[in-house]
């Protein structure tokens, strides 16, 4: 059974109707994005993400079509009270989300969405200390300037303002941009673990090996139309499609590319190096290796 | 033979305690790629700053094409290397692409005339020269990126600096820029140092520098250091694809060579097994 | 591709205007508006209003693009005309009522007023339709130069101005970045007086200011790393060219000028 946690249909946008800068940004996108799931949302720069995610979120009001987010319909005629209960349910970070910190300390800054949303100094406070604890952020440094900290710290805050606001689906935009090697494993831990916990994920990304390993649901978008939806491995496993939408493909993914190319194909389409590294070995054992 | 030598190299950031680079003594082979490698925080910014003379030299010495670099040589040393920064929007100083270029050969005093022929023949060398007249707010991250190369090549430097060039450009973009650093280096002969967290980026050079607070604990050939899983785990750095696969090839008990291996010569490797 | 944001008012129509000299383009329009200001009775103001209808059509601009550069100051014109309305004495009384009064010298001296905001409003829009900014920086830049012998730092002026207007649309683009990003932490811009308005502000000053100083940082070691020494002499890529047609236009605004000053004295 699939539950939907958003409902989109008909949806299209045109960035400033009318004039002579007109820019038709999506058109006519139908998805459903299931809850408890982590979706990943793929396209090149430019090809209606933001856009979508945006509307999602409730910023921009759609040119025509809906978006249904529980017991919550946006249309272009809604009320301004809609797309503020769109947010309710929907968190989103925006990429480097550490730029938008501003408050005097890293629990007041936490504190700022959920004040926003109208709880209580007490219950605002519980909401933003219960964030920062499941992202694993340090007390010793919840009184410190968030600009003291180093920048995987400060990412970390940032999430967790909007964590606290307690979003059932959570919006991502290239969460690990700019973070090393290691904190970028740490943060990618750490949103697995939100999506465990119940929480919808939205991830946007150009690292197709997260999406590879991360995502149950890809999305890809181009010249903001809807071109996939589906399981990662039967996208990744259509290489003429990746191709086509400038997609680049995961580093297992390319690697079983070129081993078929050097007349070894292997069963599926690896998604992980453990996977290829099982699949490599299985072709081995069927003897398709040295098949003179 | 090194084209930059660093001595007993120590440098601490004005209100900071602790010092960012700790004794650091290095030579950086000329004509040769090499990538600095090492957690955020590690000091790899702070040093390729030191080497351009963009910092003052708290403690220690770095000679550049044999040019002390100090006060008095600064401009000298800023002709000698071209340094590419991490944020392509911050070091986009024209109001138009061709401006941009311009702006290091008027700094250099360039006569004019002369400035014409140097932006394009550089707007050709990194392939944006039908964008002369755009807009930066017009261009991607990639393009613009590659207008900061231009800017540099124009003034005709032998050591190029990339700090963290491609870490905000998505991952075709990235691979472009490194694929247009690898014409340059074969064409022109330039020393490249990239300071980078991509294990992809330090397989496209010839040397790592692995940075760990603050001070040098490897410096080798590529082959070397990207098979060494162990030293690269131990400091936190990412594991080259192919290491990952030999390693749970081997945990499945198959014979892999020790050697670092490219994704090429794996494949290879493979089918003739 | 949502954060291009459309800077100035240039329309390229690539008109006999558009193709002057941006620093005979800025002296001219400069002399026009003192001769706005010399204009107090009929024919002048006619004289000067033929003059402006010409420009207009020789910069092959649409009007409309015109009247929205006045249309933004409507407001502040009618009530300045409103108070010369009502508040001029002399000439013949129609109406009074205390201190207020309606003259027929207050109506005609409201009218020249309204028609010296529309003129010098005007004026500047042709010069900015038919100027890219770049050029208006350069022109600025070069009618400065003699004040280098007042030790004045033309240099570094003009690359303060030239920076100012590339970092421009860059900055416009972070502000709306920064207030979705509030507003997807429940931020609501639009309710609350004057006083919470100015208080809702502060979460989006201060990530804009931190991350503009942040910016300066990059830009200025990104500056020195190629070169830039603040009180060097740099040589100069972009070039101003005067031509025979600016030097006929400086003839033409002389000629205006003598014929103004006649009707002025008639």
């Amino acid at each position: 059974m699939v539950e939907p946690a958003i409902e989109i249909q008909q949806l299209s946008y045109t960035y400033s109707p009318g004039t002579a800068f007109a820019a038709q940004a999506l058109t006519n996108v139908n998805l459903t994005i299931q809850r408890g799931k982590v979706t990943a949302v793929v396209g090149h720069t430019g090809s209606g993400k933001s856009t979508l995610m945006q509307l999602i979120d409730g910023l921009l009001k759609p040119t025509s079509g809906s978006i249904t987010v529980q017991e919550t319909k946006v249309t272009p005629d809604s009320a301004k009270k809609d797309f503020a209960a769109l947010r309710q349910h929907v968190g989103f970070v925006f990429q480097f989300p550490e730029s938008q910190l501003f408050a005097d300390s890293v629990l007041e800054d936490v504190m700022f969405g959920p004040l926003n949303q109208g709880q209580s100094e007490e219950n605002a406070r519980r909401s933003a200390t219960d964030a920062l604890d499941r992202l694993h952020f340090p007390v010793e440094l919840r009184d410190h300037s968030p600009f003291e900290l180093s920048g995987g710290q400060m990412r970390r805050v940032a999430i967790a303002g909007v964590l606290a606001m307690k979003p059932a689906i959570l919006i991502l935009d290239e969460p690990t941009a700019g973070l090393d090697p290691s904190g970028r494993l740490e943060l990618m831990n750490l949103i697995q673990k939100l999506n465990q916990e119940g929480t919808t994920i939205i991830l946007i990304t150009h690292q197709m090996e997260q999406v590879a390993r991360y995502a149950d649901v890809v999305v890809a978008l181009q010249h903001g139309q809807l071109v996939f939806d589906g399981q990662p491995r039967s996208l990744f496993s259509n290489q003429q499609l990746v191709e086509q939408i400038g997609l680049a493909e995961p580093n297992t993914v390319a690697f079983a590319n070129q081993l078929d190319q050097a007349g070894i194909p292997l069963q599926q389409t690896p998604l992980t190096v453990q996977e290829l590294a099982n699949e490599i070995i299985e072709a081995r054992q069927k003897g398709t290796f040295n098949n003179e | 033979m090194a084209i930059i030598e660093i001595k007993d190299l120590s440098y601490t950031y004005p209100g900071e305690q602790e010092p960012i680079l700790k004794h650091l003594t290095a030579s950086f082979p000329a004509k040769e790629w090499t990538t600095i490698i090492g957690r955020n925080g590690s000091g790899k910014s702070t040093l390729a700053r030191l080497i351009d003379g963009l910092l003052p030299i708290g403690h220690g010495q770095i000679m550049v094409a044999g040019t002390p670099v100090d006060g008095e040589h600064v401009d000298l040393v800023h002709q000698k290397i071209g340094f590419v920064f991490q944020n392509p929007e911050n070091q986009f100083v024209g109001t138009t692409v061709e401006d941009d270029v311009a702006f290091g050969l008027e700094n250099h005093r360039v006569p004019r005339d002369e400035m014409r022929y140097r932006i394009q023949q550089a707007l050709n060398d990194v392939s944006m020269a039908e964008y002369a007249q755009t807009e930066p707010a017009m261009l991607s991250g990639g393009q613009k990126q590659r207008v900061a190369i231009a800017g540099i090549l124009c003034l005709r430097p032998e050591i190029l600096i990339f700090d963290e060039a491609t870490s905000m450009l998505d991952p075709q973009a990235r691979q472009n820029i490194l694929g247009l650093l690898r014409k340059l280096k074969i064409e022109k002969g330039f020393t490249i140092i990239a300071i980078s967290h991509d294990p992809v980026e330090a397989a496209a050079g010839d040397n790592v520098a692995i940075l760990n607070q603050g001070q040098l604990v490897a410096f080798d050939r590529k082959e070397q250091i990207l098979a060494n899983t162990d030293l690269l785990q131990k400091y936190g750095l990412a594991v080259p694809f192919t290491e990952k696969l030999k390693q749970q090839l081997r945990g499945q008990g198959m014979q892999v060579p020790k050697e670092y291996m490219t994704e090429e010569q794996m494949v290879k490797w493979l089918s003739q097994q | 591709m949502n954060n291009k944001v459309i800077f100035g008012l240039y329309v390229p129509t690539n008109s006999f205007i558009h193709r002057l000299d941006p620093r005979m383009k800025f002296i001219a329009c400069f002399w026009y508006v003192i001769l706005v200001f010399f204009a107090n009775n009929v024919w002048t103001n006619i004289w000067l209003g033929l003059i402006l209808l010409l420009l207009i059509h020789l910069s092959r601009v649409s009007l409309k693009m015109y009247w929205s550069g006045i249309r933004p100051l409507m407001w502040v014109i009618i009530i300045t005309a409103l108070v010369q309305l009502f508040f001029s004495t002399g000439g013949h009384v129609y109406w009074q009522w205390h201190f207020l009064s309606l003259t027929s010298s207050g109506i005609i001296q409201s009218i020249y007023l309204v028609l010296r905001f529309a003129y010098i409003i005007t004026i500047s829009t042709i010069l900015t339709v038919t100027t890219p900014t770049l050029q208006l920086a350069d022109a600025v830049e070069s009618l400065m130069k003699p004040l280098k012998y007042l030790r004045v730092p033309v240099n570094q002026i003009a690359m303060m101005l030239s920076i100012a207007l590339r970092f421009i649309p860059t900055i416009m683009g972070e502000v709306t970045t920064i207030m979705n990003a509030q507003r997807a932490r429940g931020m609501d811009f639009s309710t609350g007086n004057l006083y919470q308005r100015t208080r809702k502000l502060v979460p989006v000053m201060i990530p804009l200011f931190v991350s503009s100083f942040k910016r300066a940082e990059e830009l200025a070691v990104a500056m020195e790393s190629r070169g830039y020494n603040p009180n060097g002499e740099r040589t100069k890529y972009r070039l101003l060219i005067w031509r025979r047609a600016d030097s006929w236009s400086i003839v033409a605004l002389v000629l205006v000028t003598v014929v103004l000053i006649a009707l002025k004295l008639l």
